[in-house]
């Protein structure tokens, strides 16, 4: 019997429950798709490093859905509490008949489990035919081929999913019954005659906090800025904190503000209904601001994760190139040892088959460092944080790498030098800015000078140990002491399958590449760093954009519960309106007013902060190689379009629907 | 005098096939302009059911109402609400203030509902604020308020857009004798000063005892009427106790 009334109680106010199931299934929905991305190995046609970042991949969102299921439990949590509130009359009819309290937490508990199963069916549903198109989205992350295209399934995620929402459900279960036997009857019954009592603040009171939130938040964008989100400091603490007193203030004062200004002009204040809605929310936001700041600063880290890790995007796939010139490069610390010996032993081919050029040489130390350049010119400090030894090549050595990449060779006379570096806009022009300067350097008792006005934008291996090397004449720099040994070769033919064979041949062991019997040597080729990168790549985006939606649901969810609950708690005030001759269409413009205040105030505050916010970090990015491109920013705007929108129509509708639907 | 109000044969069924309840009965009357007039009758009698389908928030089963030259019975949902707002001003037994709004803005809302030119609202309201007393409580809010000035201020917002026709539905219900006889007196200069037609339903013979003119209805049907002509307040009263007691049942509130 319990049963049947519980399960009715769910499909009669299936419409009540629209949004709360909704999101629901969403989150049920993300945290499937997200978690089942292993399970992708199979269609997907991935080399070994590959394979190990999509593992390390799945580690690192393994620990991001613990915090992400807390943070849905609290969602989940919140929106049970809010539909509780609107059965207090049903749940005290069920006492006032006699009801014992047990039997009232047995149909709740049957409730939540009935929309539990519902939601969870649904939403792996949903989830295992959304994680088929991710596929495609991981082998275009990853930049790899679909194998076969077949029906991927996960079980773990599959089981994971069930195992963290049934353990949400039993703690809202348990919750529920906490509240059941804590309520009294009288409260139940009288929980529709609402007498909230307003409380009256002065008017001149919210302007004050109005200006003061105004300063804080000026203060905390102007630190920002400044900081640039560079260092963790005080000064990037101290502007968190004024940003959040500043946000919290805004919300607490902003509605007694715009009353104060809007009722200095009758034309706007006594116009159609706007006075019954600026009421309406003066009423309300007394009791919302607490919630109204925390979704501000959701949506805040919601548009700044997306835009941010979309940024990364560019990061990677711009700059490889730039820094891993060579198809492979081998450095090694002895300085006679042979590595195209040692590598041709290995292989026990001709090197000759699979290289189109080669070259190994010997790289020196001049006893420098950079350290010791930046005192020198102090603009290097831009590009250089850490003091690293600053390394030296024969002039020929280097001519014979420009020769691999088809570049015309250098000169260097005695006394003279030139640099190489990565190619990196941000470099050259620190670096063409210092040997614009004729910067003269002292190395081994000698005084150099810059040969050419320019540095070369070539490194000279695929692992430079500084951010640049000097280039030296033949003989005077085989007088300093050798550092380490590199050897470069460009492959020939087929890439792929040439990088396949050398790789097979080279012992992998951590990450550093070991040949048989010899010393260390550390190889690094093009190929596996571009797919270091791109898995990288891909792991930054898909943290963000599964830590981003879901905060993005969290905060619409929180606000059309808000809004739904508060629609029915103004049913009796829509009714009266209505009885005064207010035309449907006025009060719908009314409601659609109040939810769209609701909705964007938060959210535009949220756009002034991170606008703010990614313009600091911008900078700091672009020193990096990145930038919060446009496209990046289009996948936030994206984003927040469906899923808030989609919440704030559903909660328009919602409200509408209650109150026409009430009879009071 | 202009006819305002003609109720031409309503009836008002409720109820389906093989059970219906006629609460309202093939009723007829008219109420000039300026006229205050009472419709008394028990609980279940069918008053509040005529009030409704007057006020267009009901619709009648069969027959018509006009009130000026209109037929409210044949106009379109979205006219009605228009003519609502224009024409009509309601007081209810319970208030119904915006508990949200300050007196002056429930009184200022009805303004805005027919777009009113937002210069001329203050002066309206403190207008009628003043005849009825109300004007030192303006900026206060309806929790702030006692049930009198409560009723009394929902009596301006009925009255400030200067409807043809003033329906209250057991004013006094909700008020202690003082409070009445304030509010009923408040009603008497609206008739007598700004002439407002009045229309109000009622089963207190006191409250009663202000009308002009009084219909008493049965089980649906207009069962008497009352005309106060020159006679005093106290002679009418208990002309109107009369009929109470023919009609049976609820005396409870006779004072």
């Amino acid at each position: 019997m319990f049963y049947k009334l519980a399960f009715k109680n769910v499909t009669k106010s299936i419409k009540d429950y629209a949004v709360y199931f909704l999101t629901l299934t969403f989150g049920v929905c993300v945290f499937y798709v997200f978690n089942s991305v292993d399970s992708q190995q199979a269609v997907l046609e991935m080399s070994a490093a590959q394979n190990a970042m999509l593992e390390a991949m799945m580690q690192i969102m393994g620990i991001i859905s613990v915090f992400i299921s807390f943070i849905l439990a609290f969602l989940i949590l919140y929106a049970n509490k809010f539909m509780m509130r609107r059965r207090k009359k049903e749940l005290g009819t069920y006492m006032l008949l006699g009801m014992p309290k047990g039997k009232i937490s047995i149909i709740l508990m049957a409730e939540t489990a009935v929309i539990g199963i519902i939601s969870l069916a649904v939403g792996l549903l949903v989830g295992v035919f959304l994680s088929q198109g991710l596929a495609v989205v991981t082998a275009k992350l990853f930049e790899v081929q679909i194998r076969n295209f077949q029906f991927v399934f996960s079980p773990q995620a599959f089981g994971k999913t069930i195992l963290y929402f049934f353990i949400i459900f039993v703690v809202v279960m348990l919750f529920n019954s906490l509240i059941v036997s804590r309520c009294k009857l009288i409260s139940l019954i009288n929980a529709d005659r609402q007498n909230e009592r307003l409380r009256v603040k002065k008017l001149w009171v919210s302007v004050v906090i109005f200006l003061i939130s105004a300063a804080c938040l000026g203060a905390a964008y102007y630190l920002i800025t400044k900081n640039g989100m560079m260092y963790i400091d005080s000064e990037f603490f101290m502007s968190l904190i004024l940003g959040t007193i500043g946000t919290f203030l805004f919300f607490m004062s902003l509605s007694g503000f715009l009353l104060r200004v809007l009722k200095t002009s009758k034309r706007i204040y006594l116009r159609n209904l706007n006075m019954f809605v600026l009421r309406q929310i003066n009423s309300k936001i007394n009791t919302t601001y607490f919630s109204m700041t925390f979704i501000c600063i959701m949506l805040l880290l919601a548009i700044g994760i997306l835009s941010v890790g979309g940024g990364f995007q560019t990061y990677f796939s711009n700059d490889i190139d730039g820094y891993t010139p060579y198809d492979i490069s081998m450095q090694c610390y002895e300085d006679n040892y042979d590595m195209e010996n040692a590598l041709e032993a290995q292989m026990n081919t001709d090197l000759g088959e699979l290289f189109e050029s080669r070259h190994q040489f010997l790289i020196y130390n001049t006893g420098l460092s950079t350290g010791d350049v930046a005192d020198l010119y102090p603009g290097l400090l831009e590009i250089n944080e850490y003091s690293r030894p600053l390394y030296a090549v024969g002039v020929s050595d280097f001519n014979r790498l420009l020769a691999m990449m088809g570049k015309e060779p250098i000169m260097v006379l005695e006394n003279q030098y030139a640099i190489s570096s990565v190619n990196d806009g941000n470099y050259q022009s620190v670096l063409d800015g210092l040997l614009n300067e004729g910067l003269g350097l002292k190395i081994a008792g000698r005084e150099y000078a810059p040969s050419q006005t320019a540095m070369i934008p070539l490194p000279v291996s695929n692992s430079a140990m500084s951010i640049f090397t000097l280039i030296l004449p033949d003989d005077q720099v085989k007088k300093l002491e050798v550092a380490e040994r590199t050897y470069n070769a460009q492959y020939k033919g087929d890439k792929l399958q040439v990088e396949k064979l050398v790789m097979s041949a080279l012992e992998d062991e951590g990450g550093n590449i070991i040949v048989d019997e010899g010393p260390a040597v550390m190889v690094t080729t093009r190929i596996s760093t571009v797919e270091m990168a791109t898995g990288l790549k891909a792991t930054i985006l898909f943290v963000a954009i599964y830590m981003g939606i879901i905060f993005l649901i969290a905060s619409a969810a929180v606000l059309a519960l808000q809004q739904l609950s508060e629609a029915s708690d103004n049913a009796i005030r829509y009714k009266l309106l209505g009885k005064l001759g207010v035309e449907r269409r006025m009060l719908n413009h009314a409601i659609y007013a109040q939810v769209a205040i609701y909705f964007f105030i938060p959210l535009a505050l949220a756009i002034v902060h991170s606008i703010v916010g990614l313009n600091a970090i911008t900078h700091t990015l672009a020193m990096q190689g990145a930038a919060a491109d446009s496209s990046s920013m289009m996948l936030s705007a994206v984003a927040l379009a469906v899923i808030y929108g989609g919440y704030f129509l559903a909660t328009c509708l919602g409200c509408k629907s209650i109150a026409k639907g009430k009879n009071v | 005098m202009n006819t305002i109000l003609t109720v031409q044969n309503v009836e008002k069924y409720y109820g389906n096939k093989g059970n219906i309840t006629k609460a309202v009965d093939d009723i007829s009357f008219e109420v000039e302009q300026g006229e205050y007039i009472g419709i008394m009758g028990a609980s279940g009698s069918g008053k509040t059911t005529l009030l409704n389908c007057i006020s267009t928030i009901d619709t009648v089963t069969a027959g018509h109402i006009y009130i000026g030259e209109k037929d409210i019975t044949a106009l379109s949902a979205k006219k009605l609400s228009k003519f609502r707002r224009e024409e009509l001003g309601f007081i209810f037994q319970d208030f119904n203030l915006l508990d949200t709004l300050t007196a002056f803005e429930n009184i200022a809302l009805a303004l805005t509902i027919v777009k009113t030119p937002p210069s001329q609202i203050e002066g309206m309201v403190r207008d009628v604020a003043n005849k009825l007393e109300i004007a030192e409580v303006l900026n206060k809010y309806p929790y702030q308020m006692s049930g009198g000035q409560k009723q009394r201020v929902a009596s301006a917002r009925a009255i400030v857009t200067r409807p043809s026709l003033v329906l209250a539905d057991e004013p006094t219900g909700a008020l202690d004798s003082k409070s009445s006889r304030m509010l009923l007196e408040s009603f008497e200069t609206l008739n007598n000063m700004m002439g407002a037609t009045i229309l109000m339903v009622t089963h207190d013979a006191f409250a009663a005892s202000y009308c002009k003119r009084i219909l008493f209805i049965k089980d649906g049907k207009i069962f008497n009427e009352l005309v106060k002509g020159t006679q005093s307040r106290k002679q009418f009263f208990n002309k109107i106790i009369e009929v109470v007691t023919l009609l049976g049942g609820d005396n409870n509130n006779v004072l």
